[in-house]
C-alpha cells in the first residue's frame, strides 16, 4: 500500500459511531475492533483540540514567540492546553461502551437517543430519549425479540420526563433473553405519531465480583446463621423432650449432635460452593459474551487477493441471524500487526449463512488481526 | 377425623396461631409469586407475592422474637421451665427455629440482589441465594409446627391434644414447601423421568412417615397429603380466575390469566398406603417394628407413587385434563412456547436431558425411599417426644 493508502486506512471510521453527519446508528463492536477504535479516536480528539488550541491562538490576533508559552497570558494558555489535553484520555474511558447512539428522525420528530444495555440478561436497559419538536405528549419504548416480533412484545413503557429537561425523557427496558433485539420508540404529539426502530445487540458482557463489604457482611451474617443454626441443634437435642423443669441429664448427646451437624453444615457449604462455582461457570462458558471461533484464508485470484471468512462455531448455528448494520452484514476490520499502524474497514458478502468473502484493498504483506461482530482472528497472515 | 384421642375442643396459644398465620402467608405468597413470574414477568420489591411473603417472615420473626423476650425477662420460673436455653435466652423451641428462618430470609434478600446483578435476574427457581431464602421459609413453616407441636405433646394422653389439627395443617404445608423445592423436576411431562422418582423418593416418605409417627391421628400421613393437595389445588382454581397479562417480553404464550402450577401430585395415595401400613404394624415403638415400617412403607411408597403418577401424568398431558379442574392446559408461562412437546414425556422426546425411568433407576428409588422413610421414623419418633 503506498503512503496515501496508508493515510486512507487511518482516516477511515473505525466503527460507525465515528462517522459523521447524518442519522447515525452504532452497535458495539467486536472486541478487537474496539481496541482499535479506541486508539483512534483518542488520537482524533487530541487532533481536533490541537487544532481548536490553535485556532483560538490564531482568533486572538496574538503572535506566539516559543518563550511566550511560559510567561504571563502564554503561561496561563499553556497550562488550560495541558489541561484540555488530558480530556482524550477521559473521554477514551466512554469509547468502546456497548451503548447504542441514535440520532435520526421518529416520524417528524428529531430524537438522540442513547440506550444503555444491560450488563447481564435477564436485566434493565436504560434509555434517554431527547426529542425535537413541541407539543410532545407521550415517549414509549418498547423491546422486540427478533423471534417473536411485535406480536411476542409486551405492553410498551412510557418514558418519563427529566425533572427540569422540558424534552429529555428516560425509560428502563427489561431484556430477558440474549441476542438481537430492536427497541421501538413511539412519539406522539402536535406532529402525530412517530416511531422508529433502534436495533440493539442483548448479551452479557459483565463479570461482577463481590465487593469486599458485602462479602464481609453476608459473612458475618453467614457465620450468624450457622453459630445459631448448631445452638439451636444442641437445644432441641439437650433439652426439647424434657418435661417442664426437668434438668438435662448430660451433655454428650447434644455435644456429639452439634459436632455431627457441623460436619454436615460444612459438607453443605462445600457443595453450596461447588453449585456456586458451577452456576458461574455455566453464566462465563454459556451466556458471557465470547468471540466465536472462525477461520480466514487468503488466496490470490487473478492477482487478487481474496479473503474468505468461516465461522466455525458450533454455537454460530444457533445464534440469531446477523442484523444489517449501516446496510451492511458485516464489518471486517484489520489491524496490521505488531504495530497496528495499517487498518482497514471492509465489508465481506454473504456466500452461506457461516461463510463471507471479500476482495482485500492493496495492503502491505504481514500479519494482521482480524475482527467482525461475534468474533475476531489474531493471525491472519499474508504475503 | 378418626382419631386416637377424645374429640374436644382444642385450643393453642396465640403465638402459635400467629406464626401459623405468617407460614400460610408465605406458602401462598410462593405460589403467587412463581404464577407472578411466569404470567406477568416484570419483578418489583413491592409485588402483592413478595409482600405476602414478607409478611410471614416479618409476622414470624417479631412474634418469635417477642416469645424470646418475654420468656426470658417476664415470664414465671414454670414458664421458663417449659422453654430450651440458647445463649442465656429462652424461648419454645419452635421460637427458635423461626426466628432462624426469619434471618435466613433476610440474609437471603443482599445475597439475592448481588446474585441478579452478576447473572441476570432469575435465570432459574433454584439458585444458591433462592435456596438459603427457601431453608429460611421452610423453617418458618418448620418453627410454626414446633410451636403447635410442642402444646399438642404436652396435652395428657386422656384429653384432646389442642393444636393436633393445626399441626396436621401445618406439616401438610411442610410438605408443600418441599414440593416447591421439587417443582423443576416434578412438571407432568418429567414423571417418567429417572429424576423425578429419586428426588421424590428421597423428600416425600420423610415427611409423610415423620409427621404421621408424630401426629394424634391414625391418618396421619393421608391427611397431611391432602392438606397439600388442598392447598395446591385452590391455588390452581384461584389464580387463573384473575386476569393477567405479561409485562416483559418476549411472549410466546399470549396469557389473558394468573398462570397455576401444575396439578398437585397425587400424594394421597402412597400416604394411604403408608397409613394402612401403620395401622396394621400397629403405632408402638421398637426397632424392629420401625424397621420393618421402614421395609413395607418404604416399598410402598415407591410402589404406589410410581403407579399412580406414571399413568396421572399420561392423563394430564393429554387432552382430558384441559379443564378448569386439572388445569393442564392452563399452567404454561409467557415464556413457554407452544407446540406438541407439552403433551409428550420429556424423556421420551429428549432422553439425553430428561433421562428415563429404567430398572436400575427403580432400585435406586426404592433405597432412597427406605433411607428417606428411616430418617422420616428418626424425626417422627423426636418430634413425638417434644414438651419445649
Amino acid at each position: 500500500m503506498n503512503e496515501a493508502g496508508l493515510m486512507a486506512g487511518r482516516v477511515i471510521p473505525c466503527a460507525p459511531r465515528c462517522s459523521g453527519t447524518g442519522p447515525r446508528l452504532s452497535v458495539r463492536p467486536a472486541a478487537h475492533a474496539r481496541e482499535h477504535c479506541q486508539r483512534t479516536h483518542k488520537e482524533r480528539a487530541v487532533f481536533v483540540l490541537l487544532s481548536l488550541l490553535s485556532t483560538r491562538y490564531d482568533r486572538s490576533g496574538t503572535t506566539q514567540s516559543r518563550s511566550g508559552f511560559f510567561t504571563g497570558r502564554g503561561l496561563f494558555r499553556t497550562l488550560v492546553s495541558c489541561l484540555f489535553l488530558l480530556l482524550p484520555v477521559v473521554a477514551w474511558a466512554h469509547v468502546g461502551s456497548p451503548n447504542v447512539f441514535f440520532e435520526g428522525m421518529a416520524g417528524l420528530y428529531p430524537v438522540h437517543v442513547i440506550i444503555r444495555p444491560p450488563e447481564v440478561i435477564p436485566g434493565l436497559a436504560d434509555i434517554s430519549v431527547r426529542v425535537e419538536g413541541r407539543g410532545i405528549e407521550q415517549v414509549t419504548a418498547l423491546p422486540i425479540k427478533w423471534n417473536a416480533g411485535r406480536k411476542g412484545a409486551p405492553p410498551p413503557d412510557v418514558a418519563t420526563l427529566v425533572r427540569g429537561e422540558t424534552n429529555l425523557y428516560t425509560a428502563q427496558l427489561w431484556f430477558m433473553e440474549s441476542g438481537s433485539q430492536s427497541v421501538e420508540l413511539e412519539i406522539k404529539g402536535g406532529s402525530g405519531t412517530g416511531r422508529v426502530l433502534i436495533p440493539v445487540d442483548a448479551v452479557a458482557m459483565r463479570v461482577l465480583n463481590m465487593d469486599k463489604a458485602l462479602a464481609t457482611v453476608l459473612g458475618l451474617l453467614g457465620v450468624g446463621l450457622a453459630i445459631l443454626l448448631l445452638s439451636v441443634i444442641g437445644a432441641a437435642v439437650r433439652e426439647s423432650v424434657l418435661a417442664p423443669g426437668e434438668k438435662p441429664a448430660g451433655k454428650w448427646g447434644a455435644r456429639i449432635a452439634v459436632g455431627t451437624s457441623a460436619t454436615l453444615l460444612i459438607l453443605a457449604i462445600w457443595g453450596g460452593k461447588n453449585w456456586w462455582d458451577a452456576e458461574a461457570s455455566d453464566y462465563r462458558n454459556n451466556r458471557l459474551y465470547q468471540p466465536m471461533s472462525a477461520q480466514a484464508i487468503v488466496r490470490l485470484e487473478k492477482g487478487q487477493r481474496i479473503l474468505r471468512l468461516e465461522i466455525t462455531d458450533p454455537r454460530f448455528e444457533r445464534a440469531s441471524p446477523l442484523m444489517p448494520d449501516h446496510g451492511k452484514l458485516m464489518h471486517l476490520f484489520l489491524v496490521q500487526e505488531p504495530k497496528l499502524e495499517t487498518f482497514a474497514h471492509l465489508h465481506p458478502v454473504k456466500l452461506d449463512r457461516k461463510t463471507f468473502e471479500v476482495r482485500l484493498p492493496d495492503l502491505p504483506a504481514g500479519q494482521y488481526q482480524a475482527s467482525f461482530q461475534h468474533s475476531g482472528i489474531r493471525s491472519l497472515e499474508f504475503t | 377425623m378418626n382419631e386416637l384421642v377424645t374429640d374436644k375442643p382444642a385450643h393453642t396459644s396465640h403465638y402459635a396461631r400467629a406464626v401459623l398465620l405468617g407460614a400460610t402467608s408465605i406458602v401462598v405468597g410462593i405460589l403467587w409469586d412463581i404464577s407472578w413470574h411466569r404470567t406477568v414477568g416484570r419483578d418489583t420489591f413491592w409485588t402483592p407475592a413478595h409482600i405476602a411473603i414478607y409478611l410471614g417472615g416479618v409476622l414470624g420473626g417479631f412474634t418469635c422474637g417477642w416469645l424470646v423476650i418475654r420468656t426470658t425477662f417476664f415470664a414465671t420460673p414454670e414458664q421458663q421451665a417449659g422453654a430450651v436455653s440458647i445463649w442465656g435466652f429462652r424461648a419454645p423451641l419452635g421460637a427458635w427455629v423461626t426466628i432462624w428462618g426469619a434471618l435466613g430470609m433476610l440474609t437471603s434478600a443482599p445475597f439475592d440482589n448481588w446474585w441478579h446483578n452478576a447473572y441476570g435476574l432469575d435465570v432459574k427457581i433454584l439458585s444458591p441465594p433462592h435456596t438459603v431464602l427457601a431453608l429460611g421459609m421452610w423453617a418458618i413453616v418448620l418453627g410454626a409446627l414446633m410451636l403447635i407441636l410442642r402444646e399438642q405433646n404436652l396435652a395428657s394422653p386422656n384429653e384432646p391434644a389442642p393444636g393436633r389439627h393445626l399441626y396436621v395443617y401445618a406439616a401438610g404445608v411442610l410438605v408443600l414447601m418441599a414440593s416447591v423445592f421439587l417443582i423443576e423436576y416434578s412438571f407432568p411431562n418429567e414423571q417418567r423421568t429417572k429424576k423425578f422418582y429419586q428426588v421424590s423418593a428421597v423428600t416425600f416418605p420423610l415427611y409423610l412417615m415423620g409427621m404421621a409417627r408424630a401426629s394424634k391421628f391414625r391418618w396421619g400421613a393421608t391427611w397431611v397429603a391432602l392438606v397439600y393437595m388442598g392447598i395446591v389445588m385452590i391455588m390452581a382454581w384461584v389464580l387463573p380466575l384473575f386476569p393477567g397479562t405479561p409485562r416483559l417480553g418476549p411472549i410466546y404464550n399470549p396469557i389473558n390469566h394468573f398462570v397455576p402450577l401444575p396439578f398437585p401430585l397425587l400424594l394421597v395415595v402412597p400416604a394411604l398406603g403408608i397409613d394402612l401400613i401403620r395401622n396394621w404394624i400397629g403405632h408402638g415403638r421398637g426397632w424392629q417394628r420401625d424397621w420393618l415400617l421402614v421395609v413395607m412403607a418404604g416399598t410402598a411408597f415407591l410402589g404406589l407413587f410410581l403407579v399412580t403418577q406414571w399413568f396421572f401424568s399420561a392423563f394430564l398431558i393429554g387432552p382430558h385434563a384441559q379443564n378448569w379442574f386439572f388445569a393442564a392446559d392452563r399452567h404454561w408461562g409467557y415464556t413457554e412456547h407452544p407446540g406438541d412437546w407439552r403433551q409428550k414425556f420429556w424423556s421420551e422426546s429428549n432422553p439425553n436431558w430428561h433421562r428415563p425411568l429404567n430398572m436400575k433407576g427403580v432400585m435406586t428409588a426404592l433405597l432412597l425411599s427406605m433411607a428417606s422413610t428411616r430418617v422420616g421414623l428418626w424425626l417422627g419418633n423426636w418430634m413425638a417426644r417434644v414438651r419445649r
